[in-house]
């Protein structure tokens, strides 16, 4: 695949652009977090996060695909930021070893602050209750309107859409 | 933030309307930190389908497989070795010697197939994908196993790679059942598929149908293992 094609991809969450992401790239991923005190599944919880992050990024505009920038190069960052945000919080002194030469040779800045932004809030989300969380989950990730959303929550049109902004602002309590 | 102000901002972020024209709202209806609202719908509307992504990714990624089937395998053999008597261990050592000086005679001929870099985009399936991965990882069982639940679909790469991974299993006659399937000689798997067919034979001692289908290879001056079958017959007849 072409790194427009990933980026497309990714941006429209197609499954077969993750599933060959994680084909093409999660040795070496596994062997950045293995070297650096990690486990197997550490390393399939980064490559995870880092193909969220990598989904934000490309969301919101954070990334934008250009010929100075492999999409690989950036993946790969992005996971390494986010371990190593996850190694620091646990032991602060420890020094990441470099794993991938190539990789690591385009050192590039990759911002993961709209990432955690973003994470906070998903584990917020997790706070409110099963209602509001299937109906945001309705809502914004399968995109249903409010007629099929009321349909399926056994309520009103007009309480799914008050519902929506309540929710809303219930996560916004929990964040402040 | 008021509902009418939310809903403005996801229009504004879902491009139904203008910059200007939610400036111009904003203007219309006071709202001073304007840039802060578009960040924090914006955000949170992330959040909410970043949340529906990592579920639909621990849904469709593999995941980890700890190589249980050769731990297995090694335990199993400690077990047996433990128990065994000296006289079957003797007995077991003899052949094993035997293997291993056939091995080093047709080591020079053994293919390796690294499979395939796997691309899900171009299968579309996601159980040959899932396979394929095992195979890459050398974990020949599983992918046996992943296979022969979709071998109904009649795919050259099913074919292939169950035909392979018998062999690298080492249950040859399996390997043979699927390598010699008519779906593989128009493939472009024919080629692999054919050698491995040869090792396959020669590993159980059937020298005759190897050289058959030796002689065959060597019709085919473009056949990928063309010059390894030539040596291979040499060494035989020696």
């Amino acid at each position: 695949m072409t790194d427009q094609e990933i980026f497309n991809g990714v941006a429209a969450k197609d499954n077969n652009t993750f599933t060959y992401l994680y084909s093409e790239y999660k040795n070496m991923i596994y062997s950045m977090v293995k070297k650096n005190s990690g486990n197997e599944n550490d390393a399939y919880d980064i490559f995870q996060e880092g193909l969220v992050a990598l989904w934000v990024n490309i969301s919101s505009g954070k990334f934008i695909l250009s010929d100075k920038v492999k999409l690989s190069s950036y993946l790969y960052t992005l996971c390494r930021n986010i371990w190593i945000s996850r190694i620091r919080k646990a032991k602060p002194t420890q020094e990441l070893q470099a794993t991938d030469e190539n990789a690591l040779s385009e050192e590039m800045e990759v911002d993961t602050d709209k990432y955690d932004k973003v994470n906070t809030l998903m584990l917020n989300l997790k706070k409110l209750g099963q209602a509001c969380q299937k109906l945001l989950r309705l809502f914004y990730y399968e995109k249903a309107g409010l007629k099929l959303i009321a349909e399926k929550m056994d309520i009103t049109e007009k309480t799914a859409k008050n519902n929506k902004y309540r929710c809303m602002q219930n996560l916004r309590a929990l964040y402040k | 933030m008021k509902q009418e102000h939310l809903e403005k901002i996801e229009d504004y972020l879902k491009s139904n309307i203008t910059l200007e024209n939610l400036k111009l709202y904003a203007k219309k209806e006071g709202i001073e930190d304007l840039d802060m609202q578009i960040e924090w719908v914006e955000n949170f509307t992330l959040a909410v389908e970043a949340d529906g992504l990592k579920d639909q990714l621990k849904e469709i990624l593999p995941q980890q497989v700890q190589p249980k089937t050769k731990v297995r395998r090694l335990y199993t053999l400690k077990y047996i070795s433990g128990i065994a008597a000296a006289s079957a261990l003797m007995l077991f050592a003899y052949f094993g010697l035997q293997d291993s000086s056939d091995n080093n005679l047709y080591t020079q001929f053994e293919y390796q197939d690294p499979g395939l870099p796997v691309q899900m985009s171009a299968t579309e399936n996601y159980a040959l994908f899932d396979a394929l991965t095992y195979f890459g990882e050398e974990n020949y069982s599983t992918t046996i196993e992943k296979l022969s639940a979709i071998e109904g679909e009649k795919s050259d790469t099913i074919s292939y790679y169950l035909g392979a991974s018998y062999y690298y299993e080492k249950d040859f006659a399996n390997a043979r059942k699927y390598l010699t399937q008519e779906i593989l000689t128009k493939s472009t798997f024919a080629d692999k598929a054919e050698w491995l067919t040869v090792l396959s034979y020669i590993k159980s001692d059937r020298d005759n149908p190897a050289m058959d289908l030796i002689q065959k290879i060597k019709e085919k001056p473009n056949h990928k293992f063309y010059s390894e079958a030539i040596k291979l017959e040499n060494t035989i007849k020696k």
